[in-house]
């Protein structure tokens, strides 16, 4: 009796210790949250396009700053409407309920980055942040700064995961709550040293970072640019665009806009194109390197490449009704390049469908399979100002292991980054009977030589063994 | 001489024709009239037609009728008659609701049409035994084509109720016609446009068979949508026009513009879908496909089809520059 009643007190002492470490270590953490947020509120700004004509905002993120002379960090997606239409839009932060309108400096496409900085120089927006060097360790407590759904500034608390896996381009993994206008907010470690920058999220607590070192290198960029072009990237003051200034002015704006020069904006629109064309020409190298695995399709084969970020499906069926037996495969790249609203690039994607019907007439074979094959589409889109029309040519043709197809190779450009171009290939044997091979893949984004790279290869993966 | 007096409807068509040696002849609702009339709105004797051998004339006389007499020398040229006016072989008579025309028994007749190889064609097809072969024909056809595309027997029940439904269609088709037809000509030829619409549409069903290979092979083959699309105007507007013509007594013109109706429609409805065409993400690659023993493509080795893909980058960017030229 007296040894039950010792023992239940124990538990409870013991039970009572551990809530008061918890309750300490929890205390910790959140003071951290405190400093963190006290020592950079001010270098924290919510980034908002407002439409000049109507004067109200399009969209909301944050940015903060990064370097000495105001130059601010956010994520391209937050700001891409000014790219496409600088005169139509402008990009504002507020301090000390002042407006303040900033320009763009350079973009990072692929990894969703954009570096702003104030129309009129020598305004001090506050302490720059630090980057850090290394990745966290895992399980590290991060903390994400930025303007959820414009309820004001917020820290949120969150663990740092590692790199996504199985993606091409980098992404850290961060189990904290991150919400839409959080974009461009920076994640910070213990020490205040910025580790990523908020960019999606899938719900759930699963929160995914652009890493530091991909806003890193699009600083050290645009310094080298900017010690190459001398005083050319210099802002000059002199180019006030007068219906700007007059609006800024009647909005109680202290600094008045000036008009993105036509250039600049030339130029990172050449950027872009540039920086979209490198990375799907970089992806396309690499699966040309990975080996292609051949694989069995009842009596064809096919290649498929193992690299592991390609996002891999296959399925197989058996329609008794209609003796008709169907054999899927396809890969995905994964992620595409985010470029505006209902348009997007930079990824690539093939499949493969094998057909069999043994006991239907050839005629049927083929008529069915030209309805089922008929509605393939480019995975990505795009509108009629950015994209061009699709030309083809249809052929048939004979590949190294005998196999002829009937091949429509598909082609389109990019109004707005030149030597640009969609890619889109959709090929089905012709020469059996009652069986046939469709191979189609869609390239966006692509440079002709790593398109035709890709092509040649291509053309070769199927066989009849 | 005598004089011959038709009793027509309103486009024309003879429904009685009397004639008459007699110099006068009496028209009404009367039982001891010349010509008795069915007519609520003639009167019991509405009018008196003489004729002069003489000197060859021809008058009538109202006989103080409530409604009048109305001459129509010509289609839309009506005059009252008022006591007795002068006639002419031809005239047209409108007492109450009915028409009569008076006509000099020598009137001249238009001359005979040549029989010609068609005339003589349909005339001998247009017989039910071909028309119940044609029917079949399209049937099969129908039962063949559905069968072709998706082969499974459990559908061939569904095929041929497919197959019910368009013949069904096309009697009534023909039916209707043949209403109109009776009503307006007298004659309804049931067979003949039986027959015309039964071979229109093994025509369609035919091409049908036949532009997706056509496509496949020549080059275009967004073209052939229109193809397609412009066989199907065109089959439609001969039937009409031929049924407009074997059922009513329009000139040619008003003929033709009535027979383009429903051809234009399908027209305008085809350049619109290719005007607007925002689709921005469909690819006009090529869709069709044929069997291989039906196949007479030439062949190209891959090498040669990645040098022809290098080229279609030149044509695209011309593209381009074209877009920001219409943009500037």
């Amino acid at each position: 009796m007296f040894s039950s009643q010792w023992w239940v007190l124990r538990s409870l002492s013991t039970v009572m210790i551990l809530w008061a470490f918890f309750c300490s270590a929890l205390a910790v953490a959140s003071n951290k949250a405190v400093d963190v947020y006290a020592a950079y509120e001010s270098s924290v700004y919510q980034v908002k396009i407002i439409e000049i004509a109507s004067g109200s905002q399009n969209s909301l993120g944050t940015g903060f700053v990064i370097m000495e002379g105001g130059v601010l960090a956010t994520n391209y997606h937050v700001i891409s409407a000014k790219v496409f239409e600088p005169e139509k839009y402008r990009i504002e932060i507020e301090r000390n309920n002042k407006k303040i309108v900033l320009d763009i400096l350079d973009i990072d496409v692929v990894s969703d980055l954009a570096i702003l900085a104030p129309s009129i120089s020598n305004i001090n927006l506050g302490q720059p942040f630090e980057l850090q060097r290394e990745l966290p360790k895992k399980g590290e407590t991060l903390y994400s700064l930025g303007n959820p759904h414009d309820l004001g500034m917020t820290v949120v608390e969150g663990t740092f995961n590692g790199l996504v896996e199985h993606r091409f381009t980098e992404q850290i993994h961060f189990s904290g709550a991150i919400n839409s206008g959080m974009s461009g907010g920076p994640v910070v470690s213990d020490e205040a040293r910025v580790v990523g920058v908020n960019v999606a999220t899938s719900g759930n607590q699963i929160g995914f970072l652009v890493p530091v070192k991909a806003l890193r290198q699009l600083t050290q960029r645009y310094q080298s640019h900017l010690q190459e072009h001398g005083g050319a990237a210099e802002k000059d003051a002199d180019s006030i665009d007068a219906q700007i200034q007059v609006e800024a002015r009647s909005a109680g704006v202290a600094l008045p806009s000036r008009v993105e020069p036509l250039e600049k904006t030339d130029e990172l629109l050449k950027s872009m194109g540039k920086q979209i064309a490198s990375h799907t020409t970089a992806m396309i190298d690499a699966a040309l390197d990975s080996h292609w695995t051949v694989n069995a399709m009842a009596e064809a084969t096919v290649k498929s490449s193992d690299l592991p970020w390609l996002e891999c499906w296959g399925d197989s069926h058996k329609n008794k009704k209609l003796n008709v037996n169907t054999i899927s495969r396809g890969c995905h790249s994964g992620s595409n390049i985010y470029l505006g609203s209902k348009f997007n690039s930079g990824f690539m994607e093939y499949e493969f469908l094998y057909f069999e019907a043994l006991e239907w007439p050839s005629y049927s074979a083929y008529q069915y399979l030209a309805r089922d094959t008929a509605n393939a589409m480019p995975a990505n889109r795009g509108s009629k100002k950015q994209l061009g029309t699709y030309q083809c040519i249809n052929r048939e043709v004979v590949n190294q292991y005998d196999m002829t197809s009937r091949i429509s190779y598909c082609l389109r450009g990019y109004k707005n980054f030149e030597n640009l171009y969609d890619a889109f290939y959709m090929a089905i044997s012709v020469d059996k009977d009652k069986q046939a091979v469709m191979s189609h893949f869609t390239l966006s984004g692509v440079a002709q030589d790593s398109a035709q790279r890709f092509l040649t290869h291509f053309v070769e993966v199927v066989a009849w063994p | 001489m005598a004089l011959v007096v038709e009793q027509i409807n309103k486009s024309g068509h003879v429904l009685t024709r009397q004639r008459f040696d007699t110099h006068l002849i009496h028209i009404g609702r009367g039982l001891d009239q010349n010509i008795v009339v069915d007519d609520v709105f003639v009167d019991a004797s509405h009018v008196q037609i003489a004729y002069d051998a003489a000197v060859q004339t021809i008058s009538c006389t109202d006989l103080a009728s409530v409604n009048g007499i109305i001459v129509e020398p010509e289609v839309g040229k009506k005059s009252s008659v008022l006591g007795c006016s002068k006639l002419s072989s031809g005239d047209i008579l409108l007492l109450g609701r009915s028409r009569f025309r008076i006509l000099r028994s020598d009137h001249p007749v238009a001359p005979a049409q040549p029989l010609t190889f068609w005339h003589e064609c349909i005339y001998r097809l247009s017989i039910w035994p071909v028309v119940m072969l044609c029917a079949l024909l399209l049937g099969v056809c129908i039962v063949a084509e559905s069968y072709l595309s998706l082969p499974n027997t459990e559908f061939l029940q569904k095929y041929a109720s497919q197959a019910f439904y368009t013949l069904l269609a096309a009697f009534m088709y023909a039916g209707i016609w043949a209403t109109i037809g009776r009503a307006l000509l007298g004659e309804g030829r049931l067979v003949t446009q039986l027959l015309l619409v039964l071979t229109s549409l093994i025509v369609l069903q035919v091409l049908g068979f036949f532009v997706p290979w056509l496509s496949y092979h020549l080059p275009a083959e967004p073209l052939w949508a229109f193809v397609g699309k412009s066989m199907l105007a065109a089959t439609i507007f001969v039937v009409t026009i031929l049924s407009l013509r074997m059922a009513t007594r329009l000139k040619r013109w008003p003929r033709m513009l009535l027979a383009l109706v429903i051809p234009a429609a399908i027209v305008v409805d085809t350049f619109l879908t290719v005007l607007d065409t925002p689709r921005m993400n469909s690819v006009p690659y090529q869709k069709n496909l044929v069997a291989p023993s039906m196949n007479i493509r030439s062949k190209v080795t891959s090498a040669l089809f990645i040098k022809e893909a290098d080229r279609l980058y030149g044509e695209v960017d011309v593209d381009i520059e074209k877009n920001h030229q219409q943009a500037e």
